[in-house]
């Protein structure tokens, strides 16, 4: 792994933060509308913090050393190594079915009746698979003018919609507002399985993550606090109505001679989920590659590309929404053994390991 | 060929794929181009007024169209949905309602039922914009869709314009799909313009009170004006005291709430003097701004004492402002102080 192509702190935020945008406008309604101003700032702002202290742990373990949370578990013992190759592996094609359902969701709802959802997904997956094998530092390079357009539009949107915002859409300041911040700064935790993936991006990079890590996160609660109050000032009680909040609030922006926005949105859509949908196949690829060598590399690409298109047929007519609560307590999960279990449990190994 | 090449093939045909489905950019030339629609309960059916462009018989360019490019289609169904697919017996065409302007409701059929009910289609589907207006007409929603207009060649187009005129001059709630969205989770009601048809001609004709989604009464537009200074959603209006005639502009009006439930609305702007006879003193100017001010006080009062009180409706939403100004406000029993405070500001050559 040391000879292994890097990307700069830069490339590594846009990435990440490219990939986490795809998430934010797919911002669920639950009880939005029960917010207030304070409360979609503070939610913003601990879900932030919260997502940095999730990459501690796994920055801890890795401090110093240019290798990834896979290379110390082989470097501890092949078998473990082995173990926690293929426990990552099944994370990246869960983070991919879960991605490409919702993907399906969003595009039977916002495209044309009678468009075909089917040849989009397959035209979509074959691309990120393809692009996959550009490799990260074509991905990462790729990543920064997607994140940089894509945060553009979302603050377009938002200057868009202002006069049609409303103050009193917010719901009053109450006493239990901090609850509820806190409440939904941890339900929407899972939105952002990136932070699980760190550890097999660390080789990747060229200095310390710490840095690009905190960022990600700032900007991830900013934008975050920007999608969330745009729909809620701009919808009121109505956000509670909708599936798809953002993307609804938007179809009322309109600047000079442009109409609807919401193409717009679809663009940045389309961009920001083919950066995450291709990061993540690249880390499964990579996996697969790792635990049945370099030849079996394709046959993993192809066999990706399959399942996708399968979940994405298959459970296309699921409503994500109605879904997401048995997802969100699976990403809990997950969160806990990525973010905090593996981390402690390789520390501890190495330690042991050091000693004998 | 190259791998970077075959990817971006497939990624350009995804996204051209994508946006040629995009419902923004559906073929029109074999559909007819929706530009209005009337609604009008008739028993267990909706009757469908649609005014529409026929592509294929109207110029290149609308500019050139020297006559309306717009014909009145109707058709009947038990929901608007089903109508507008009912339209395909009535021309052998699609309709294609992205373009749609205005959403005319008849009077009858918006006294009848709910609101939210009768504009469902709207609500749930995206295709129409959500910026479009909705109107209530007091006669036959035809009545208003079959206007003649020599500037226009889209007659809705029309009838738009003078809506966002008649906000802009405070004569005119604004009124759009966006705000019934906004209205739909009954946090706070709507208000809806009503138009009449005189001689071929479109009238403001008052405001049409909601609660819960239920027609409850109208003002009328001298009680519209009063209510827009309320909402702060006046740009310029024209008042004649006396014989003077002072522009009210740059207004801005504050809402509070008292302890006890009392609403204070404060509200502050300039007032030019437009127009006046010869010889009127400025000390006579200044008693007739005064005599506005106290005027305008009062008119708001009663508009907003008439809606809170006769018909609990709440299109201020002023229970939710008063629930985030953590105060107890009880619609029926509301109590308002207006205060109306006008800056005299010179304007013209004339002393």
């Amino acid at each position: 792994m040391k000879s292994c192509p890097k990307v700069s702190h830069g490339q590594l935020i846009a990435l990440l933060f490219a990939g986490r945008l795809s998430g934010c406008l797919l911002l669920p309604a639950d009880r939005l509308s029960q917010f207030s101003i304070g409360d979609c700032l503070l939610s913003a702002a601990l879900n932030g913090l919260l997502l940095f202290l999730l990459f501690l742990p796994t920055l801890w373990l890795l401090k110093g050393g240019g290798e990834g949370t896979v290379q110390k578990a082989y470097a501890q013992s092949p078998f473990w190594g082995k173990i926690i190759d293929v426990i990552y592996a099944v994370l990246c094609l869960f983070i991919l079915l879960v991605d490409m359902v919702q993907f399906s969701d969003f595009a039977v709802k916002t495209m044309r009746e009678g468009f075909s959802v089917w040849l989009l997904t397959a035209i979509f997956v074959v691309s990120c698979v393809l692009s996959s094998r550009c490799g990260i530092q074509a991905i990462a390079r790729a990543a920064t003018p997607v994140a940089v357009f894509s945060a553009i539009c979302l603050v377009i949107f938002a200057v868009a919609l202002l006069p049609e915002m409303r103050w009193f859409h917010f719901a009053p300041q109450g006493s239990d507002g901090v609850v509820r911040a806190c409440q939904k700064a941890v339900e929407d935790l899972p939105r952002t399985a990136e932070v699980m993936a760190i550890g097999l991006l660390y080789p990747y990079v060229n200095r310390s993550q710490t840095h690009a890590c905190a960022w990600f996160s700032g900007l991830t609660a900013l934008f975050s606090a920007l999608v969330t109050v745009t729909a809620v000032g701009v919808l009121g009680g109505f956000v509670g109505m909708t599936v798809y909040p953002f993307y609804a609030a938007v179809t009322a922006a309109k600047i000079g001679v442009l109409q609807r926005l919401d193409v717009l949105v679809t663009a940045v859509w389309l961009g920001t989920f083919f950066m995450r949908l291709t990061l993540f196949v690249l880390l499964f690829a990579e996996r697969c590659r790792s635990l049945f060598g370099q030849k079996t590399t394709f046959s993993a690409k192809v066999m990706v590309t399959f399942v996708l298109l399968a979940a994405a047929f298959l459970l296309q007519n699921t409503s994500y929404s109605g879904g997401w609560q048995a997802v969100t307590i699976t990403y809990w999960w997950l969160l806990g053994v990525f973010c905090f279990v593996l981390p402690i449990l390789l520390r501890i190994g190495g330690r042991r390991f050091a000693k004998a | 060929m190259p791998k970077r090449s075959a990817i971006g093939v497939l990624l350009s045909a995804a996204v051209i794929l994508c946006f040629l489905h995009y419902r923004d950019t559906e073929t029109v030339s074999n559909q007819i181009v929706v530009t209005a629609m009337g609604i009008e309960q008739a028993g267990e059916t909706i009757a469908l007024s649609v005014q529409a462009i026929d592509s294929l018989k109207t110029s290149a360019s609308l500019s050139e169209q020297s006559e309306s490019a717009t014909g009145l289609y109707e058709t009947t169904a038990p929901s608007v949905s089903a109508a507008l697919q009912e339209f395909l017996n009535e021309s052998g065409r699609g309709t294609y309602i992205l373009h749609n302007k205005l959403i005319v409701i008849g009077e009858e059929t918006a006294k009848s039922g709910s609101l939210y009910d009768t504009l469902d289609f709207f609500l749930r589907n995206l295709e129409c914009h959500a910026l479009v207006d909705v109107v209530i007409c007091r006669d036959d929603p035809q009545s208003l869709l079959t206007i003649q207009s020599e500037n226009d060649a889209i007659e809705a187009e029309y009838v738009a314009q003078m809506l966002r005129e008649g906000e802009r001059l405070g004569m005119v709630v604004p009124s759009r799909l966006l705000d019934v969205q906004q209205t739909a989770s009954k946090q706070y009601d709507v208000a809806i313009p009503i138009l009449r048809v005189e001689n071929g001609t479109p009238r403001l004709d008052g405001t049409a009170l909601f609660r819960d989604g239920y027609a409850v009464g109208e003002l009328t537009a001298d009680e519209t004006t009063a209510l827009l200074y309320a909402a702060d959603a006046i740009r310029s209006c024209m008042h004649t005291v006396k014989g003077v005639t002072f522009r009210v502009s740059s207004l801005s009006t504050t809402l509070s709430f008292e302890d006890g439930g009392r609403c204070v609305v404060d509200i502050r702007g300039k007032a030019e003097m437009r127009e006046s006879h010869l010889g009127v003193t400025r000390r006579e100017r200044e008693e007739s701004l005064k005599q506005l001010e106290r005027g305008l006080a009062r008119r708001i009062t009663d508009v907003l004492e008439k809606i809170t009180h006769d018909y609990q409706s709440d299109p201020l939403a002023l229970k939710r402002q008063a629930a985030c100004s953590k105060c107890a406000f009880d619609l029926e029993n509301a109590d308002f102080l207006v205060s109306v405070d006008l800056r005299l500001k010179e304007s013209g050559l004339m002393k």
